[in-house]
């Protein structure tokens, strides 16, 4: 379930291993479907890497350590974040069989309900790749 | 999470790959399984039968693995000496190949090793009750030199470039895997006849030196 009220903004999309993605961490609490305000019983949002396989594999998640962020009593929230990338991938890949994607995941942390979430898919290049990995699927050229 | 790209504890002056058994990828569970079977149901029911069985897997073997056992008879391990791993993309890498031999390598003239580089994705999938493996190469290349034979052995020396942009670094996610393979056989009279295959493991790290000679060649 997304969060309309939660917005996520990455100073850059493209990390190499070993580097990291920084960014800010914003709510704004409104009125939700229910016309309820989305503050209600919001504990705190928890921010994490997170990457994930596609293809004809039995799907593989690996879920990066979160960084936890307060709300105060209004449910709003503005921090900023750094997320590490770890050294050995892997990177962001779109092969024949696999691909490998990455994404930053914020969840809104609501009691007695289920948590809210905004996903950024972001992309991991290899240390030193400036240049050379930088499209949204950086090995598909090795297909041509 | 241990660092599955740390590199292999080596010589002082480089790492050292040896090839995987060849004979033991032939002789895998499935065969060995079929051949006991294959025995039971003979003693059962064709007692008489039996020597002829054991003949004839016996045969199937040696030709299964003969070149195998015939180069194992002769020769030790191959072995690859690189200046280190995980290797680089982009990088072009001088590699030494070894094979020691057990009874000297004198009467062996010129020789060429063939290699091939091969960068394989294997994903792992459940269907129905059973595990299976789809693998795809998505980069191969050709690499080689030319041997000398010395008492000791055979040696190559070649130049093994790690390509920028195909394929991916080594990664083991679980059901998911990319893996890079160098396999070599060598030609040339009184040479092992059999084929070698070292994984190789290429780092998530572009080789910015190799690049830069790379667009300075262009």
């Amino acid at each position: 379930m997304s969060d309309p009220s939660l917005r996520v903004e990455l100073e850059n999309g493209i990390a190499e291993v070993g580097g990291s993605f920084r960014g800010r961490l914003i709510r704004t609490p409104m009125l939700d479907d229910r016309d309820e305000p989305s503050s209600h019983g919001v504990r705190e949002i928890r921010v994490n890497l997170f990457h994930h396989t596609e293809g004809r594999g039995d799907r593989d998640r690996t879920d990066l350590p979160e960084v936890a962020f307060p709300v105060d009593a209004n449910g709003r929230a503005d921090a900023h974040f750094e997320l590490p990338v770890p050294p050995f991938g892997p990177i962001s890949y779109d092969g024949n069989l696999i691909r490998v994607l990455w994404g930053v995941q914020a969840r809104v942390d609501v009691k007695l309900r289920l948590d809210k979430t905004v996903t950024i898919q972001v992309l991991v290049i290899p240390r030193g790749g400036w240049g050379q990995y930088h499209g949204p699927h950086p090995l598909r050229r090795s297909r041509r | 999470m241990t660092d599955p790209l740390a590199p292999t504890p080596g010589p002082a002056n480089g790492v050292v790959i040896e090839a995987d058994h060849a004979a033991s990828r032939l002789l895998n569970g499935r065969t060995l399984f079929t051949i006991i079977i294959g025995a039971i149901v003979f003693f059962v029911f064709a007692r008489s039968l039996l020597l002829i069985a054991v003949v004839v897997g016996i045969i199937l073997l040696l030709l299964l693995t003969g070149r195998s056992l015939l180069a194992a008879l002769r020769w030790r391990r191959a072995a690859l000496e690189l200046a280190g791993t995980p290797l680089r993309l982009g990088s072009t890498n001088r590699v030494v190949y070894r094979r020691p031999s057990r009874r000297g390598g004198s009467g062996i003239g010129s020789f060429t090793l063939t290699g091939t580089l091969q960068c394989v994705e294997e994903a792992e999938y459940r269907q129905g009750t059973d595990r299976r493996t789809a693998r795809a190469t998505v980069h191969e290349a050709t690499v080689g030199g030319q041997g000398t034979a010395s008492a000791d052995g055979l040696v190559v020396t070649f130049d093994l470039p790690v390509p920028l942009g195909a394929g991916a670094p080594s990664f083991d996610l679980g059901n998911n895997s990319v893996h890079w393979y160098l396999e070599t056989s060598l030609t040339g009279s009184g040479v092992p006849g059999d084929t070698n295959r070292f994984q190789l493991v290429v780092g998530p790290e572009v080789d910015r030196v190799g690049l830069i000679n790379e667009v300075g060649d262009r």
